[in-house]
């Protein structure tokens, strides 16, 4: 089962990787055949199962919404590529913010 | 000094038979004649391991009382952050990070006064069976070093492998300490999940990932894995049972433990020598007064597609936060946000990175993820009831670690798949949360090591930690070392 390269493109853009077309057409084959390996799950009876979402058993943990030592500034942006005064800098989102319309 | 455990450094260091300088540079001057050829650190920490290790040595001097684990030089894999000393997760994406705060288990074993000697190489972000995937080489096993030392934790079980530290710590979410273990002749252990904090791991799949110990011996794993476990109120995963002195309750009584030999370990695809070592292992439990059966488990079969639906949709929601906005890599050739993103990520993404994202993904992405996530999510929970079932009747269950011993370099780099079926024994044990350790049961004729997997029920590390325990003190394998590092 082979899997359509405009999926993968689909994917690569939802996973914010902008592949090369010799990437795109790597990862077309060697996702086929893990996905292939994979569809033996479709031999297992699942229907009464229901999903194991929570493997440590604990709940909601909850605490006083109180203010504790945290990291400073300095700390928080000392990793950041581009930052300014207090706050990490990224490109407009909205590009009619940017234009003003 | 020679490979020396906890204990022996402890008694050394009151008996002043050396001071922990003395001690912490036999550790540095071998890493610097061995690591450009081995490849196991990524970054020695030089100065700071000498300023702990004088502090430690002037409390010795003052005849001041030293704990356990202080002044006891070890190295941490480098996706486990650690305070102002650089830590890249194995990959080019985080080059020149620099953590603001240590991870809870560094934390602890910081408390205790560890003498950290650096951080050592694994596969990129902890994806990999190998450390072939890091994105700065490969490590080499200390026994041959045309061979993998396995991974993702394979520069820490090659560290105490070839006598570069007295133990590691590493993370395991699909086997990455246990398999490292066997294929370097160590004990490796991963506990249960939640045991130990997960707080300053850089995060693969957060149902999944384990901190624990690489050591010389079991005891040394169970002095370690009591320091970094408990309840940690920056992990709301971790539970609050009290945490055992794992090494003070060891014991080597096996009589009417109830031991599970898998069916599935002799199985095809697994080599002639682990199958023969396994075995043997089978007699040697016996003579120390357990129990053993086979059994199988038929469903454990299939735990790797189980866990390469679930693991790499957890990466990829993990590996959003790498968008080059707080930390990271940030590419030169970037104006738009998308472009900012895409582009960073794309030009320093190690390859295996790039392939789980994708797999995860598109697991996740509407229209499959009924077929693939919440299928496997259903998977998950028939392979934890078939474990807990057979542990209703069983003390602990036995298996090899891995299918094989230690592969070429370059052998499985271009089949994925070969590569992860290399996980066939351990990831299951993560998909069920529990514990196991790995620990050397012989060797194969090129002398390669073996390991053989215990695993436990929930919460019982000591369980799985006795039966290791028993077994490692009626045999020699804890006392070989590889040949080049005598």
């Amino acid at each position: 089962m082979s899997l359509d390269i405009n999926i993968v493109k689909k994917v690569a853009q939802l996973s914010r990787l902008n592949l090369t077309v010799s990437e795109l057409e790597k990862f077309q084959k060697q996702l086929s055949t893990v996905l292939e390996y994979i569809d033996e799950i479709d031999k297992l009876d699942t229907s009464d199962i229901e999903p194991t979402l929570n493997i440590s058993g604990t709940l909601n943990r909850t605490r006083a919404d109180l203010i504790e030592p945290s990291l400073t500034v300095e700390q928080a942006l000392q990793n950041a590529p581009t930052h300014s005064q207090n706050s990490f800098v990224v490109p407009y989102v909205f590009s009619s913010v940017k234009d003003n319309t | 000094m020679k490979q020396l455990t906890i204990k022996q450094i402890h008694s050394d260091l009151i008996e002043k038979k050396y001071s922990v300088v003395e001690l912490t540079k036999y550790y540095l001057d071998r890493i610097k004649k061995y690591n450009t050829e081995y490849n196991i650190y990524l970054n020695v920490t030089e100065s700071e391991a000498l300023t702990q290790a004088k502090i430690t040595d002037d409390k010795i001097q003052n005849e001041q009382n030293i704990k356990l684990l202080e002044g006891i030089p070890a190295s941490i894999k480098d996706v486990i952050i650690t305070k102002d000393v650089k830590t890249t997760a194995g990959s080019k994406m985080l080059e020149n990070f620099i953590p603001p705060y240590d991870s809870t288990v560094v934390n602890r074993l910081k408390e205790q006064g560890m003498v950290l000697l650096g951080k050592t190489n694994c596969d990129a972000f902890a994806f990999g069976a190998s450390t072939e995937n890091s994105g700065y080489g490969p490590s080499k096993n200390p026994w041959d070093k045309a061979k993998v030392p396995g991974g993702s934790s394979g520069g820490s079980a090659a560290a105490v492998s070839a006598d570069l530290c007295s133990y590691s710590l590493g993370t395991d979410t699909g086997g990455s300490i246990r398999q490292p273990a066997a294929f370097c002749g160590n004990v490796g252990l991963k506990l249960t999940y939640g045991r130990a904090s997960r707080y300053g791991l850089i995060a693969m799949a957060s149902s999944f990932d384990t901190p624990g110990p690489i050591t010389r011996t079991v005891e040394d794993a169970a002095i370690v894995a009591s320091t970094i476990s408990g309840f940690d109120k920056y992990d709301s995963t971790t539970y609050n049972d009290s945490v055992p002195n794992y090494a003070d309750q060891l014991t080597k009584n096996l009589n009417g433990t109830k031991i599970a030999v898998l069916a599935e370990s002799f199985g095809e695809g697994v080599e002639e020598p682990v199958k023969n070592n396994v075995k043997r292992s089978i007699s040697v439990f016996e003579k120390l007064g357990a129990q053993i059966s086979e059994v199988s488990l038929p469903k454990l079969k299939y735990g790797i597609s189980a866990y390469y639906i679930l693991v790499p949709s957890e990466i990829s929601s993990n590996m959003s936060r790498f968008d080059a906005t707080r930390f990271g890599y940030l590419s030169n050739n970037a104006q738009t946000l998308l472009e900012r993103q895409s582009n960073s990520r794309e030009e320093v993404l190690e390859e295996e990175v790039k392939r789980r994202i994708m797999l995860g993904n598109y697991a996740l992405s509407s229209g499959y993820y009924d077929a693939y996530y919440l299928k496997a999510a259903k998977i998950r929970t028939l392979i934890k009831q078939e474990f807990e079932n057979t542990l209703k009747d069983y003390d602990v269950i036995i298996s090899p670690t891995s299918p094989t011993v230690a592969f070429n370099l370059n052998e499985k780099k271009d089949d994925p798949l070969a590569m992860y079926l290399a996980d066939i024994f351990t990831c299951p044990v993560n998909i069920a949360g529990l514990p196991a350790i790995s620990i050397p049961c012989g060797f194969s004729d090129s002398n390669l090591p073996v390991g053989l997997q215990i695993i436990g029920r929930s919460r019982e590390e000591q369980t799985v930690l006795n039966v290791a325990y028993a077994y490692e003190q009626a045999t020699p394998w804890h006392t070989k070392f590889a040949e080049v590092f005598e």
